[in-house]
């Protein structure tokens, strides 16, 4: 399939590049925020959660962060197409029309709500809904283009999971703990997000997005990351503290982040660019890390129970 | 090339090893997880 043959109208299903398609609902990030939600529900519980609520919580937010990866990828497509790194995503391309992946869009959100609503909680539909409308309405159109804390404010977006989770399992409010967890993703947005920005600072600038690395500069950049690092050591003690998470989490999620830390003060101290990729590699492993010793660590507590 | 080495590659995703699977690997281990957890979960409903 050509682009030629999508822009003279000859778009029929069968023809359809289904793997690009797939990069629409852009899975690697998706997964991040599906990872999120299973700890929430397991502490809103108290126990382990029921099989079919924690496959609704997570088919369904899974779907909900799909479809919010394809609003992104239509209303963005002006930016998309000046920058390098991301011409070749499939609406820039016309590999896959606008019409087809607004009507993509809408089908993942309707049926995310629907399963959302139906098999967990209407209050975990109205959350995941509001994350939806903030990312592509308020993130995607607003803060990106204007200002330079728009993945500070627009993070809060990716850091729903966990109070969809809580809220999928309660129904009626969402606990602290929950808070707690959304804070530790908001907090990890910026270092993650902005190592990637260093590398494709020309990109951004090119493109009039105002990155923190091109309004601010880099060494400034360098220095937020390190700082939000070192703010995720309260966030992640305070469910110790708390009494809601045991050693297995305390220790390794501490450990987790140290190295966090390091690595981004690595960055700063040097003020070499090349420790900026692998501060963002390290960062989604360690999102990884911090959400999965913590529901390794109810799992071992419940079944100790 | 160390253990060390390879260990801190993979970790940060430069491992040819495991080129463009960096992003994967830990994908995989939280289906594990995930599936440990629904058949854990499911076999304790009605205890």
């Amino acid at each position: 399939m050509t682009t030629q043959t999508i822009k003279s109208n000859n778009f029929s299903l069968a023809s359809l590049d289904w793997r690009g398609l797939i990069n629409l609902t852009k899975p690697t990030i998706t997964l991040l925020v599906v990872v999120t939600v299973v700890p929430g529900m397991m502490l809103a519980a108290g126990s382990l959660p029921n099989p079919w609520l924690l496959l609704a919580a997570t088919f369904g937010t899974y779907l909900s962060s799909s479809s919010s990866a394809v609003f992104n990828h239509i209303l963005d497509s002006d930016l998309d197409v000046i920058m390098k790194r991301t011409k070749s995503r499939p609406v820039v391309t016309g590999k896959i029309p606008s019409s087809v992946a607004l009507v993509f869009g809408l089908v993942l959100g309707v049926l995310s709500l629907v399963i959302l609503y139906v098999f967990t909680t209407p209050l975990a539909a109205a959350v995941s809904l509001a994350a939806n409308i903030f990312y592509a309405a308020i993130y995607t159109l607003t803060l990106k283009r204007h200002t330079v804390q728009n993945i500070v404010i627009g993070g809060a977006a990716g850091a729903v999971g966990p109070l969809i989770g809580w809220a999928a399992v309660t129904g009626t409010s969402i606990g602290w703990p929950a808070g707690v967890l959304f804070l530790i993703v908001f907090l990890w947005t910026p270092p993650h997000f902005w190592a990637l920005a260093i590398k494709y600072k020309d990109d951004y600038a090119q493109a009039g997005i105002p990155m923190m690395p091109c309004v601010k500069g880099l060494e400034t950049t360098r220095k937020q990351m390190f700082l939000y690092t070192l703010t995720l050591i309260p966030a992640i003690t305070a469910l110790y503290w708390g009494g809601v998470a045991g050693a297995i989490y305390f220790i390794t999620s501490m450990a987790a982040t140290l190295y966090f830390i390091w690595v981004a003060f690595k960055l700063y101290r040097t003020k070499d660019d090349k420790y900026a990729m692998p501060v963002f590699h390290y960062s989604c492993l360690y999102l990884f890390i911090i959400f999965g010793s913590l529901a390794i660590d109810r799992l071992v507590q419940f079944l100790g129970n | 090339m160390s253990i060390k080495k390879k260990l801190h590659q993979i970790i940060l995703g430069h491992s040819q090893t495991f080129h463009n699977g960096y992003r994967y690997w830990y994908y995989l281990v939280f289906v594990i997880i995930f599936i440990i957890l629904l058949a854990v979960s499911y076999s304790k409903q009605g205890q």
